[in-house]
């Protein structure tokens, strides 16, 4: 089995872009995503912070994370995630192109789904520029 | 079903004459999607635990809502 995507991942080659942010601050997803490259990290970090516009998902890192729970084995952000937004699945989950291979949807399933269109992630510009 | 952002990214791709163009053109979109200074200045996130940390807190990476439901 391949490896789970993490949804939160930073911009960076090889990245699958699939969602944007928009004007109301939830995330429109891609039917499919696009794999970005070089070119296009080195275009989105001159304007503003592309993790603060995009959503990317790249190959879960497990241990090499911070958010990897050894105990649960399993992500340990999806959960705080959820606990926090408290917002109920609908019948019906908005079309994503990474669901099937998402670390968050294979551990917290349509819950994670319904919880992830209202986040965004920030990353301190100062790690950007080291 | 319509699918906005996937249109706008379908028409951006047919109005490039390149790849290279259109990863340009792709990173240049902004739909203004935004989150508060505030909450900017307040939240860290992305911290590699294999990188040096520049604040010392046991979460760097925090995730947050873009809009709160007041009735939750």
């Amino acid at each position: 089995m391949s490896s789970l995507l993490c949804p939160s991942s930073t911009a960076k080659p090889g990245a699958a872009l699939f969602g944007v942010q928009d004007a109301t601050g939830k995330i429109d997803y891609l039917d499919k995503p696009i794999i970005v490259d070089q070119t296009f990290v080195d275009a989105a970090r001159q304007g503003r912070a592309p993790e603060e516009r995009f959503r990317f998902a790249s190959n879960c890192a497990k241990n090499g994370c911070g958010h990897w729970d050894s105990g649960g084995a399993g992500c340990g952000l999806v959960g705080k995630i959820v606990e926090a937004m408290n917002r109920k699945a609908e019948a019906a989950l908005v079309a994503c192109g990474i669901r099937q291979q998402c670390r968050w949807y294979h551990q917290e399933g349509a819950q994670a789904c319904a919880n992830c269109d209202e986040v965004v992630r920030n990353v301190r510009r100062q790690e950007l520029a080291q | 079903m319509e699918n906005r952002i996937t249109d706008k990214i379908k028409a951006l791709q047919n109005a490039t004459t390149s790849p290279e163009e259109f990863m340009k053109k792709l990173a240049e979109l902004d739909e203004k999607g935004h989150l508060s200074q505030d909450l900017l200045d307040q939240v860290n996130g992305g911290a590699s635990i294999a990188k040096p940390t520049l604040i010392d807190t046991p979460v760097l990476g925090i995730w947050f809502p873009t809009s709160i439901d007041p009735t939750v």
